[in-house]
């Protein structure tokens, strides 16, 4: 916690990030110069003034004129220090990479690749957004590093971090070296999935019990047909293939005959949360399994397939209902 | 709460040890003891053999050593129980240091004590030692801060003395302009037995003590010229009560001690500046006679300097003073009888015998004088292992032995003033010194401590007289050393010191040099307050607060804007692969010559290009790309050696190129 922070100036603090955040567009590939990078003593830093002060007091008061070289010693190292954290940040490019998907209530992952300053070292360098949890690297022996930085995704949809901070204390940790990057970088949430019973309401157009349909689907074998670029692995048929008869891919009844659908308007929920997260456990179920499916929502139809485009497909419809694309 | 890496634990240690061993002199036992094992116990939990101590274990440690300060410190508070107090602190906590938030208390505190050593030791190496302290404790800070997975205790190090020493030019300009303003509050330094000096009471054999002592007394630079040997009397006490056995510098009520004298008719007077060292007495020194007390300073009884309050540390201050003069031509009733005293019964040989000189030289006291110190000359000699004296000293001496040094003579010649009636007291101080021709000063010594008499003359004042040149005339004229290096009693506590009164001139030279330094060392950083006015004068005028704020700036934005500079400049060649660095030279080289590599060009395209314009390189530039890619691509056909070995082949034929603009001749060049 910064002592700003323990001063309950954090509303200050506050205004001051979002003043500087509207300074600069927002940019995925930054540089980061003396415009950007805020510095003040740290609560170590203090202290030492704290220190400073008593050790001039024992000059003056003992006449002690080394005592005072001392302390005339301790303040240069201190007001160098200040160039020294600052040096620490400038000239570092920050590229914020990509945003991974993840599963409402657990973290997203953002890809950041930091870039050191040619010909210099940056140490203890400590990234985090705004709620995340902070991540700590060295770029000394390796020029370029590439992190994942994780923020806590409550909710499913687009997931914003908000700022990254940069910041740093090093070497002496006497003064705090920060800046807040507006990155632009967001991640899709997809909704929690929650182990639910399928419903089982058979019919044409209907919901179907996807539990019954599946058991049939992967037993019954139906047949071969010619292989084709893409299709799972786990549907060719290898031993045909050891006969030295081609790729061929294994059929079966359920994923040819009948199609399966995961149907918001037939699904047993009581909300809308906990319906879409019945709805994405199944979809990962029947991916896992193989089974082409197809998603009806309202005001959206995704046409059954398997793959992993289409459960991309499926997930983000899932993460996005509801909300502005 | 951030743990801290086991590197930074060693280094912490480090830390520890830098700070507390100046203080290891004076630190009573068992706390040196404690110091010793708790690093002990902070590196077996280091290790893994033994567990963090328990809470309790903690616990009774605290009381243990608190109830050690307080026995130990009872009587007295001062600087030294607090010392006393942050070093067991700092021991204990280092038992205990496993956050930083532990480190940071530990280091600061160590800072602090690293300071407190200047109370204690003020040498130039002191002042260098306290220097590598600061690099190792700012090195423990730095490695707090460091990556807890790089275990690594060279690189805090590095860094640490790249900041310090960035950090010596700041410390220097702060330390010649900030003011230096009296203390706020009293703080005295209680040093134990550290009362050093003359003496208040003068029994025959105490300034002998002294001439055992090669201590430093103090130094004096004068303004103008140097005074004759002759004439340089440093008086410091009266001692005007005699007790039948020693001289005392009267004390108790004030009808018994003289007041302040009146100086007159002095034509000429010779500014100069003392540098006193120590003693924990009040009184100082003052050349004969001086004008007036500087400020914080009272000139008392028979124009002798004192200070306020005792002298617990190096003291400098500038006088004025006047080699003839006419001091207090009236004496009053009282200062009379004081200077007349005598006590009653005793040495009536003596007495007997100066009344018949008194009336043989027809009342006269100067020939009085005369007549005495031209017996001293013909049978006394001077020596500093006098027999003792027993009952009656004066009458022993005079009539006996016959052999004494400075206080025998002068306590001789004032008893036999005062037993005819002429006032009359013997002057303690010092008689004097060596001179540093290098710097341009007076060293004065303890061995150089002296008595002296004065003896009132109606109409004319007190007039100085030193029995002792009667006896011994080259100990006024030649240096303390000089005379007495014969004689076995001369610094004999001290035999190490012997060795400074070596005739050869070159050690001479080379002592004379190391004073010097020293001297030079007291004089501008340790009393740098006394010469601050008058430096800042001198090297910008009249000094005015704008002038001091822009002295102060103008530096501070230089070293700055240098270091920034420094820093942020980026490029600085990185020690890293010799391969690639091996390469980057070549290809500036290259560049040099008017063919850059685009950042876009492999290097076998690179070389194609390059063999076109200089065809005399094209098998090594081949080469180098042949194995370049063999190496990126092929894995081990070749190794990084043998790259090496192309790109220096590149170079070597490189060396034999001219540019093919005549302009650039010379630009391959080696490096």
């Amino acid at each position: 916690m910064s002592w700003a922070e323990s001063f309950g100036i954090e509303r200050i603090s506050r205004s001051v990030r979002n003043w500087s955040l509207r300074r600069f567009p927002q940019r995925r590939r930054v540089t980061l110069t003396q415009n950007r990078i805020y510095i003040l003593p740290s609560a170590a830093g203090l202290g030492f003034i704290l220190l400073l002060l008593t050790l001039l007091l024992l000059a003056i008061n003992y006449e002690n004129n080394l005592a005072y070289g001392l302390t005339f010693l301790l303040v240069s190292l201190f007001i160098l220090s200040i160039i020294q954290t600052y040096a620490n940040l400038a000239g570092l490019e920050v590229n914020a990479l990509s945003g991974h998907p993840c599963y409402a209530g657990e973290h997203a992952g953002f890809t950041v690749e930091l870039r050191a300053a040619k010909g210099r070292d940056h140490e203890q360098l400590v990234l985090r957004w705004e709620n995340g949890t902070p991540l700590t690297l060295d770029l000394t022996d390796q020029r370029v590093a590439q992190v994942d930085l994780a923020c806590p995704a409550p909710r499913r949809g687009w997931l914003y971090p908000g700022a990254l901070k940069l910041e740093t204390h090093f070497p002496l940790g006497l003064f705090r070296a920060w800046t807040w990057l507006d990155t632009g970088l967001r991640a899709l949430v997809y909704p929690r999935p929650i182990p639910c019973r399928a419903p089982d309401t058979a019919g044409g157009d209907g919901a179907l019990d996807a539990r019954r349909r599946l058991v049939q689907g992967v037993e019954d074998f139906h047949g071969f047909s010619r292989y084709e670029n893409g299709v799972s692995l786990h549907q060719i048929a290898w031993k045909v293939y050891a006969r030295g008869q081609g790729l061929h891919v294994k059929q079966y009844a359920g994923t040819a005959s009948e199609e399966v659908w995961l149907d918001w308007a037939h699904w047993p929920a009581s909300n809308e949360e906990e319906r879409l997260s019945g709805i994405c456990y199944w979809a990962l179920e029947l991916t896992q399994r193989e089974q082409p499916y197809g998603l009806r929502l309202p005001g959206l139809t995704l046409a059954p397939a398997s793959g992993e485009s289409h459960r991309l497909r499926v997930m983000r419809a899932l993460a996005l209902f509801g909300q502005e694309q | 709460m951030r743990q801290i890496s086991r590197a930074a634990v060693i280094w912490q240690l480090i830390a520890f040890a830098a700070v507390v061993i100046p203080h290891l002199d004076w630190l009573p036992f068992w706390l040196i003891g404690l110091c010793l094992v708790t690093p002990a116990v902070r590196l077996m939990i280091h290790t893994g053999r033994w567990p963090l101590p328990h809470w309790s274990v903690k616990l009774v440690l605290v009381f243990a050593v608190a109830a050690g300060l307080l026995l130990g410190y009872s009587r007295d508070a001062g600087m030294q129980t607090t010392v006393a107090l942050l070093v067991a602190g700092l021991a204990l906590k280092l038992i205990e240091i496993y956050h930083r938030r532990d480190a940071l208390v530990l280091l600061y505190v160590a800072l602090f004590v690293c300071a407190t050593a200047f109370l204690f030791h003020q040498s130039i190496v002191m002042a260098f030692y306290a220097l590598a302290g600061v690099v190792l404790v700012v090195a423990a800070l730095n490695s707090i801060y460091q990556d807890p997975q790089r275990a690594d205790l060279v690189r805090p190090l590095k860094r640490s003395l790249r900041l310090v020493s960035l950090s010596v030019p700041l410390m220097l300009v702060l330390f010649v302009l900030f003011p230096r303003i009296g203390p706020l509050w009293s703080v005295p330094l209680n040093r134990q037995g550290a009362v050093s000096g003359l003496s208040g009471t003068m029994t025959p054999g105490d300034i002998s003590r002294l001439t055992k002592s090669d201590r430093l007394a103090f130094r004096v630079t004068f303004d103008g010229s140097i005074p004759d040997p002759t004439q340089r009397y440093w008086r410091s006490l009266i001692y005007a009560e005699f007790d039948g056995r020693s001289w005392k510098v009267p004390s108790g009520s004030e009808r018994r001690r003289p007041g302040g004298e009146v100086l007159t008719d002095y034509r000429s007077s010779l500014g100069y500046e003392v540098i006193y060292e120590p003693t924990n007495r009040n009184w100082l020194v003052a050349l004969d006679q001086p004008l007036a007390a500087p400020q914080g300073m009272r000139l008392g009884p028979g124009q002798t300097l004192s200070a306020l309050r005792p002298v617990d540390r190096r003291l400098s201050y500038r006088l004025r003073s006047a080699l003839d003069y006419r001091l207090q031509p009236e004496l009053n009733e009282r200062e009379r009888s004081v200077y007349l005293q005598l006590p009653s019964g005793g040495n009536r040989l003596s007495r007997d015998r100066a009344r018949q000189w008194w009336l043989e030289v027809g009342r006269e006291p100067e020939r009085f004088v005369a007549r005495v110190l031209e017996r001293f000359g013909r049978s006394f000699t001077y020596t500093l292992t006098p027999p003792a004296l027993g009952e009656n000293p004066i009458d022993r001496f005079l009539f006996e032995t016959q052999q004494g040094f400075c206080g025998h003579y002068a306590g001789a010649l004032t008893y036999l003033l005062r037993s005819v009636g002429v006032p009359a007291r013997v002057v303690g101080g010092y008689q004097g010194g060596e001179w540093n021709p290098y710097e341009r000063y007076l060293t004065v010594r303890q061995y150089d401590a002296h008595a002296w008499t004065e003896y009132w003359l109606e109409g004319r004042g007190w007039v100085r007289v030193d029995p002792t040149a009667a006896v011994s005339p080259e100990r006024i004229v030649e240096t303390t050393d000089r005379v007495f290096a014969g004689d076995p009693a001369f610094l004999a506590d001290t035999p190490l010191a012997r060795l400074r009164l070596s005739r050869n001139e070159w050690i001479i030279g080379l002592r004379r040099q190391a004073e010097a330094l020293n001297y030079n060392w007291h004089r501008w950083v340790l009393n740098y307050q006394g010469q601050q006015m008058q430096l800042l004068t001198r090297l910008m005028g009249q000094v005015s607060i704008p002038k001091m704020v822009l002295a102060l700036l103008l530096p501070f934005a230089l070293v700055m804007l240098l270091m920034a500079w420094n820093q942020l400049k980026g490029g600085r060649s990185r020690p890293g692969d010799p391969v690639e660095r091996a390469l980057q030279r070549l290809l500036s080289r290259l560049d040099r010559l008017g063919l850059p590599r685009r950042a876009d060009e492999t290097l076998q395209r690179y070389a194609v290009r390059v063999a076109r314009v200089y065809p005399e390189l094209e098998p090594d530039m081949l080469e180098l790309s042949r194995r370049d890619e063999a190496v990126r691509y092929a894995g081990k056909m070749y190794q990084k050696n043998d790259i090496l070995a192309a790109i220096q082949a590149c170079s070597r034929a490189l060396r034999g190129v001219r540019p093919i603009g005549s302009e650039m001749k010379g630009g391959g060049d080696g490096d």
